[in-house]
């Protein structure tokens, strides 16, 4: 029996839709491919249309009020509107102060480079730039900075996912203001940042904690843009801004493939170390994203040496294992971490309430990691505290709220593990 | 098998509609509602098929009319019709949101019996059949199903399927044909998902 073709295939459709031949003539006519034509029209034949479903006149209306509603609520970008690149504005900048002050222009120019080289001016003046602009490059290499000081993998991988959440605020502004090449451009820079970030995450040297919060992260972001990314995807769907997107599509659903695998292992050593330290079987909170939006969870680990990667100008602590709403009960942290530790993050008034029965609690001084990369303000800082001798401690567990029992963190215990929460900056 | 009992033919934009189309282009929100009023029972039909919740369905149609709200201004770049466009929108929107939200409890789903072709066998098809084929169609490749379903759910041509996709009708031909080959790989060989 011989393969229907494509074009037969679709041919065959056209005429029976146009009511020109049926399926008899049309295997007469190929009589080789008959059985696989007939084959695959029965297939076709089976797909019912939609299911008879209608919507009753009340939720009709009231879903029609609320489109209204946000349709007016909702600022139409103007398609048409060009924002003048950042060379265009100076030169205009020039033309006018020269016209004005009688000033040769060559002058006014030297003067307002002068004026904005120093003191971080150029690089002021290149944070709002976007592809196709002068100052781009001037915004990718003090960006880049951050990329090139990352002193290992799990570093670096952060600072791509924080670039790559750059470029989708790129893409932004881009579609808004109805910029084609800048769209393409910040698109692919995109994918680009995104399937770096992905091949690192991929490598086994990457700890399960960095892989499981950057993959959320780089979801979260997705989400954030997701209008915006539809809108590309939808008017420009042959562009290299919808193929770069649908490859980073791909890239973020693996890191979240291989963040599910890594959860599993971060579960188990978590439950394993509670246990260890006479607490019952802490839960990681590391899909509390997927709860509360605007929170990213990590872990930090306090092994000397470890990285940890936190997006948050205030971080806090976050006990596993612990009641969410026991207001009563002494927040305990989720496993062994330092009493009296040093760590000056206090709690996050903005950090989004805990919900659900996942058994949180905020521990705000009780933890201090090794080292960590923290982003104050969209800046990477590395973080290295001083590390106080302090003496080893047996685990006190404490009664929660719940009745379940928990330890006090011990300060020496190997494998220190504790949770922590901490809101992402408003964007 | 014998040749299609009702053949819709390929969909066309009724003039007035244009006319909607190009007052909306200008942000007539007016216009817009009509057009709302045109086509929210097919995007929600549509939306049902693919989530089968009735309430997050309503939640997505309303997102595809705001996203058609958003960028209607580039609309005929497409050359697709209105509604195909949308069920485009429509088509994105529902594939963000189940990437994002595992499917919890669904209604069971009759799907409306298939008056397009003469079937005398799907007369009595049974609904755990008709089922299969759905969730059979829900488990093909992206590309693939968008296809399958704008051709055989909603009967669009193949030419209305490429503007809509912004491909070429070679390429909707081609995933048509893998479509249904992979289709019926899973169905005689009754694959679990």
């Amino acid at each position: 029996m011989a393969q229907v073709t494509p074009d037969v295939l679709a041919n065959f459709f056209d005429d029976l839709e146009n009511d020109s031949s049926d399926l008899e003539t049309y295997a007469a006519g190929h009589p080789k491919m008959a059985d696989d034509l007939g084959s695959l029209v029965e297939v076709a034949q089976s797909i019912a249309p939609p299911p008879d479903v209608s919507l009753d006149s009340v939720t009709r209306a009231r879903m029609r009020a609320g489109l209204l509603y946000q349709m007016a609520q909702t600022r139409r970008p103007a398609a048409k509107e060009r924002k003048l690149s950042i060379r265009e504005s100076l030169q205009r900048l020039v033309g006018i102060v020269a016209s004005v002050e009688r000033i040769p222009a060559m002058v006014v120019a030297a003067v307002i480079v002068l004026a904005t080289s120093f003191g971080g001016g150029v690089v002021f003046a290149a944070e709002g730039a976007l592809p196709g602009d002068a100052l781009y490059p001037v915004k990718l290499s003090y960006e880049n900075v951050q990329l090139v000081l990352a002193p290992n993998d799990d570093a670096k991988a952060a600072a791509l996912v924080h670039l790559a959440y750059n470029r989708l605020t790129d893409l932004d502004k881009a579609s808004l203001t109805g910029r084609v090449e800048a769209v393409n451009v910040a698109a692919s820079s995109y994918a680009t940042d995104v399937s770096e970030a992905s091949q690192i995450l991929s490598k086994p040297t990457a700890s399960d904690q960095t892989v499981t919060v950057l993959a959320d992260r780089l979801e979260m972001d997705l989400a954030r843009h997701e209008s915006t990314i539809v809108d590309v995807e939808t008017q420009q769907p042959r562009s290299v801004a919808t193929m770069a997107l649908q490859r980073a599509d791909a890239d973020v659903e693996s890191a979240l493939a291989l963040a599910v695998a890594r959860d599993q292992n971060l579960s188990q050593l978590l439950a394993a170390t509670s246990t260890s330290v006479g607490q019952p079987a802490a839960r990681t909170m590391l899909t509390a994203a997927s709860v509360a939006p605007r929170a990213v969870v990590t872990v930090a680990l306090p092994t000397p040496g470890s990285a940890t990667v936190a997006q948050t100008g205030q971080p806090t602590t976050v006990a596993a294992g612990a009641p969410v709403n026991g207001g009563t009960s002494a927040p305990v942290a989720a496993t062994a971490a330092r009493p009296g530790g040093t760590s000056g993050s206090a709690g996050n008034p903005k950090a989004p309430p805990p919900s659900g029965s996942g058994g949180r609690a905020h521990d705000n001084d009780r933890h201090r990691p090794a080292v960590s990369y923290w982003v104050f303000h969209r800046k990477w800082v590395l973080a290295v505290p001083p590390r106080p001798a302090r003496p080893v401690t047996k685990p006190q567990p404490v009664s929660n709220a719940h009745g379940g029992a928990a330890a006090q963190p011990a300060s020496s215990t190997a494998n220190q593990h504790s949770a922590s929460v901490a809101a992402t900056p408003n964007k | 098998l014998d040749k299609p009992k009702t053949a819709p033919g390929p969909a066309t934009i009724a003039d007035d509609e244009i006319a909607y189309v190009e007052a909306a282009i200008q942000g007539d929100a007016r216009a817009f509602a009509a057009l709302y009023d045109r086509h929210a029972e097919r995007v929600f039909r549509h939306v049902m098929y693919r989530v089968a919740n009735q309430s997050d369905a309503e939640d997505l149609t309303q997102q595809v009319f705001l996203q058609a709200w958003r960028a209607i201004d580039r609309y005929q770049r497409t050359g697709a019709p209105f509604v195909a466009w949308l069920l485009t929108i429509a088509y994105h929107i529902v594939v963000s949101h189940t990437r994002r939200n595992k499917p919890t409890s669904t209604l069971e789903l009759e799907p409306a019996t298939n008056e397009r072709w003469s079937d005398p066998e799907g007369e009595t098809m049974s609904r755990f059949e008709r089922q299969a084929v759905r969730e059979a169609i829900l488990h093909l490749k992206p590309d693939q199903q968008q296809v399958i379903i704008m051709r055989f759910v909603e009967h669009f041509d193949h030419a209305d399927v490429a503007a809509a996709l912004g491909k070429s009708e070679g390429y909707v031909r081609v995933i048509q044909h893998r479509a249904l080959n992979e289709l019926r790989r899973m169905l005689v060989h009754e694959v679990k998902y």
